[in-house]
């Protein structure tokens, strides 16, 4: 709170707002009560406890209660949980988003229980999967972003444990062995998830998932597969139908600009160019390198400055890494250490000027606006 | 009903459906003893059981011994009710349970039968005693799908079995 008096005092001796506004601000973040504000921490972790609790409790499995009482008590408790939710919507929010998350919990706690009383086998992904099915209308009521990451978490990790979710990704990584064509399928997801506005709760996990891998993929050596080493007929074919329904996407979606379809398509072209390429020596870093100074141009292109920032200390990282890897003595580490600090610092250097001369065009067209 | 209340009672509707297509299935099955092995792992979820199988090995068996390669491979089988034989066309019985053979060995799918985490160490010693003649009281459903009933400790039911034998394991 101390920063935000320190920022709206400031914008007031600026201009920027008024004496009462800043005091209205202060008021209005005074009395929210956000995700992570103390208060919301410990309920969630109140709500977490007592569900975890009844977890624990439904599988030590006391057996003095009969089956009947258990099946019926664990009704009542889902009745009365959903009225309950259902009163408190509208007038305690933070609460309904607790007990929400202590719903979703609970119905963990009822698929075990049933599979008790009635001694039922299954894998695990199949209790997992069936919770996914049983949480996917809560999600439609929150807006909380968290319990998105957390039901797509257990989505993705159960369909991928299924027999058919482990043949679809010894077909998708025997196709797509390589680091950077992994990389490239990332991207173009983030690039599309990335247009759909609504429905945050399941957008937002998918495209920061997405562009995790991406990045993730361009980090390190060890995964590099040369197209010509390991050829699949099927793998140029997909990756062509891929890169051909990118560019008909980006060339088709209208709320991109002319600047922006140029870096999405020049950074198409260097993925295209480093598939085709026979490998040689270090390629791979060298292929990584140049697309992470592609993302960091089509973030600028966006005008995305936080990003270009990001993406500015990601390549430089990608660099400390590849010194690490690379020399194996202390005095060659020490070097590239030395080297690649420089290299840094110029990158900053650099990061710093053009921050100065976004800034100084933003101001340009807010005039000319 | 608003659209909060039905998103609210999805998912107790469709938990209430499973349990009533369980219970009603359950009604119109056939009740079969048969011997079993068992240990006593535990799951996160549900908790602790005794992870039994039915000895399925006494009786005889059409289950084929496949070439190296295709054993993992499941192949489709019964056991039928009836004739108290693992066959692998089931036109001659009217009561079966559906399994599938692998390794040239028959399995139900039933291998779980949940306890108390009390009970679940003297039980799991009791399973081991040879002594002891365990068995697996099944309900089948008309479809085959065997659902355990109770654990059956030399013709008794185990919570019965336990009274009786205060320290199994002494």
């Amino acid at each position: 709170m101390t920063s935000l008096t320190h920022k709206t005092t400031d914008w007031v001796k600026n201009g920027l707002i008024s004496e009462a506004q800043a005091q209205g601000i202060i008021t209005f973040e005074k009395n929210r009560k956000s995700l992570f504000s103390l208060f919301s921490m410990v309920l969630f972790l109140g709500f977490f406890s007592v569900a975890i609790g009844v977890v624990t409790v439904v599988s030590a499995n006391w057996f003095s209660i009969s089956n009947e009482v258990k099946m019926a008590g664990l009704f009542v408790c889902l009745i009365a949980a959903a009225v309950l939710l259902d009163r408190i919507k509208k007038q305690h929010p933070l609460l309904f988003e607790g007990g929400l998350f202590f719903y979703m919990l609970l119905l963990f706690a009822a698929i075990g229980l049933i599979g008790q009383v009635y001694h039922l086998k299954s894998d695990t992904y199949v209790a997992f999967l069936f919770w996914s099915v049983l949480a996917f209308p809560l999600l439609l009521l929150t807006r909380k972003v968290l319990f998105g990451y957390l039901w797509e978490f257990v989505f993705f990790a159960a369909v991928s444990a299924s027999p058919r979710g482990r043949e679809f990704w010894t077909f998708f990584l025997e196709t797509f062995p390589s680091s950077l064509v992994l990389s490239f399928l990332a991207m173009v997801l983030f690039c599309v998830v990335s247009r759909f506005e609504k429905m945050p709760v399941f957008v937002r996990p998918v495209r920061v998932a997405a562009a995790f891998l991406s990045l993730f993929c361009l980090m390190f050596n060890e995964h590099y597969v040369s197209f010509f080493e390991h050829m699949h007929i099927r793998t140029p074919i997909l990756f062509s139908i891929v890169v051909i329904g990118f560019c008909a996407f980006i060339a088709l979606c209208k709320s991109y600009h002319r600047g922006e379809k140029q870096a999405l398509l020049m950074l198409t072209g260097l993925y295209v160019l480093f598939f085709l390429f026979p490998p040689f020596r270090g390629s791979n870093y060298f292929f990584q390198l140049i697309i992470l100074i592609g993302f960091v141009f089509t973030a600028y292109s966006f005008g995305a400055q936080k990003a270009v920032r990001f993406l500015v200390a990601v390549t430089a990282i990608r660099m400390l890494i590849a010194f690490f890897s690379l020399f194996g003595s202390l005095m060659y580490t020490g070097i590239g250490l030395i080297v690649s600090g420089m290299v840094i610092l110029a990158m900053a250097y650099a990061c710093f000027k053009v921050d100065a001369y976004m800034k100084l065009k933003d101001g340009k067209e807010k005039q000319h606006d | 009903m608003t659209k909060t209340k039905i998103l609210l009672f999805f998912p107790v509707l469709v938990l209430l459906g499973w349990v009533i297509s369980i219970q009603m299935s359950l009604s119109t099955g056939i009740d079969v003893v048969l011997p079993v092995r068992g240990f006593d792992p535990r799951d996160i979820l549900a908790g602790r059981y005794l992870a039994v199988s039915v000895d399925y090995d006494a009786f005889a068996s059409e289950c084929p011994v496949e070439p190296e390669t295709q054993r993992f491979q499941k192949k489709e089988a019964f056991f039928c009710l009836n004739s108290k034989k693992i066959v692998l066309n089931k036109t001659d019985c009217s009561d079966f349970i559906k399994g599938y053979c692998r390794y040239g060995r028959f399995n139900d799918n039933v291998s779980r039968f949940y306890v108390s985490e009390k009970i679940s160490y003297p039980l799991e010693t009791v399973l081991r005693n040879p002594e002891i003649k365990a068995e697996l009281s099944l309900r089948v459903t008309k479809e085959g799908k065997a659902f355990p009933q109770d654990l059956i400790l030399d013709g008794l039911p185990f919570d019965q079995w336990l009274e009786k034998n205060k320290s199994p394991s002494k």
